[in-house]
């Protein structure tokens, strides 16, 4: 590559990291990714706390985290670690397959995640996003 | 291009070559706390490639692309636990790799997109404060006092002893005289410098990096991230293109340990 190409291509990755930002506000809105990851340079904008995380079957019933064993409630840790990053991006596929093994066998998975944030008023609110897989 | 050993013949050499042959000494350091974070053979192997790779790159300039390589792997295995300024040195490394850095015409390059880059981490880091509607009654701030023990530590004399008491509990997180000028001034000058460093002519450029530069030593009084600011520095030192005696940059040594040490959690009140 001459140095116009190698330019064009630096400037243009600058140009997306410039652009990225707007994407990362839709993905912390829509499916309540941390703001202070996956460089949308939105650190310090609100508390980098964990991610709650309730589990709903296709009957509407609450899986409660007393309801799972080892292997379940392993798998919901790390799920709700992964989410506290990618928010409802993160596949639940891993959660999915300890709950089929260990006999809760969801047809229909619903995932509520709920995230602690400043509202402008200074309130501590829970932000809420729900999933169907 | 023919091998040559680091800064042949500058009394002060131009600052965008020295940051190209330290920078991955940095990147070595920044892929050490990641292995101490995740404490799992690949992010291991990654902090050692990283510091072989940095010290294969100053030794023979033709494998500059090294670095890049080694952080590029070692954010890919890591993610999505990559902190932001682990992908902006991934870019940094990358320039590196592009573009020669003992050559003035890419030097220039260089030194410009390197200004860019921190333009764009500024103007966003403002914008989304902004967005937030968390920094305009210093809403953040507040919170932050009651929660973590670094802003604690700065900015509890602005409050008295029930305030600090109410922070620590539900809130509301509201601030008042000082501490909300101080955190509109934080996300203004944020704006302000990003479009400076982005869009100002020759004369300006300098001036808006220096202002950077002093609002990132403010910044990092209360943050204590030394990964983030030192690369901030390296990054705009080009555009400021102050030269000394490389004997200087030996006082990186005990901040790029203290660091570690702060991730080894042998730093009181915290360092990383």
């Amino acid at each position: 590559l001459n140095l116009v190409q190698r330019r064009r291509l630096f400037f243009g990755l600058l140009a997306v990291l410039a652009c990225w930002p707007l994407g990362h506000l839709v993905l912390v809105d829509r499916y309540l990714v941390n703001p202070w990851e996956l460089c949308g340079f939105a650190m310090y904008v609100q508390p980098n706390t964990l991610v709650e995380v309730r589990l709903f079957l296709s009957s509407g019933e609450v899986l409660s985290p007393e309801m799972l064993d080892q292997t379940a409630a392993d798998a919901l840790a790390e799920y709700r670690n992964r989410a506290g990053i990618l928010g409802l991006l993160a596949s639940p596929d891993e959660l999915a397959q300890a709950l089929r093994r260990s006999g809760h066998a969801p047809e229909e998975l619903q995932i509520e995640l709920r995230r602690q944030m400043i509202d402008s008023r200074g309130q501590l609110t829970y932000r809420k996003r729900m999933r169907r897989f | 291009m023919v091998d040559s050993p680091a800064l042949p013949g500058f009394r002060h050499p131009p600052p965008t070559l020295v940051v190209a042959q330290l920078l991955p000494f940095h990147a070595a350091v920044y892929g050490t706390l990641m292995a101490i974070d995740h404490r799992a053979l690949g992010p291991i192997h990654c902090a050692v490639s990283l510091w072989l790779a940095a010290i294969a790159a100053l030794r023979f300039p033709t494998l500059r692309a090294l670095p890049w390589l080694a952080c590029l792997f070692l954010n890919a295995l890591v993610f999505p636990e990559v902190p932001n300024h682990g992908y902006v040195l991934g870019l940094a490394l990358l320039a590196i790799a592009l573009f020669r850095a003992d050559l003035p015409d890419e030097r220039l390059v260089l030194a410009t997109g390197y200004r860019y880059l921190v333009g764009i981490v500024f103007f966003w880091s403002g914008v989304q404060k902004l967005w937030s509607g968390t920094w305009s009654q210093a809403q953040f701030l507040i919170y932050e006092i009651g929660h973590s023990a670094r802003f604690g530590q700065v900015f509890a004399w602005f409050t008295n002893r029930s305030e600090q008491r109410a922070y620590r509990m539900g809130g509301p997180f509201l601030g008042h005289g000082l501490l909300v000028w101080a955190s509109n001034f934080v996300w203004i000058a944020e704006i302000a410098i990003g479009i400076g460093l982005l869009l100002s002519r020759e004369v300006m450029k300098k001036r808006f990096a220096w202002a950077a530069l002093l609002l990132l030593v403010a910044v990092e009084f209360v943050a204590r991230e030394s990964v983030f600011g030192l690369l901030v520095v390296g990054l705009l030192w080009p555009t400021v293109d102050k030269r000394f005696s490389i004997r200087w940059l030996w006082i990186l040594v005990p901040i790029e340990l203290l660091a570690i040490l702060g991730r080894m959690s042998l730093v009181p009140g915290g360092f990383h």
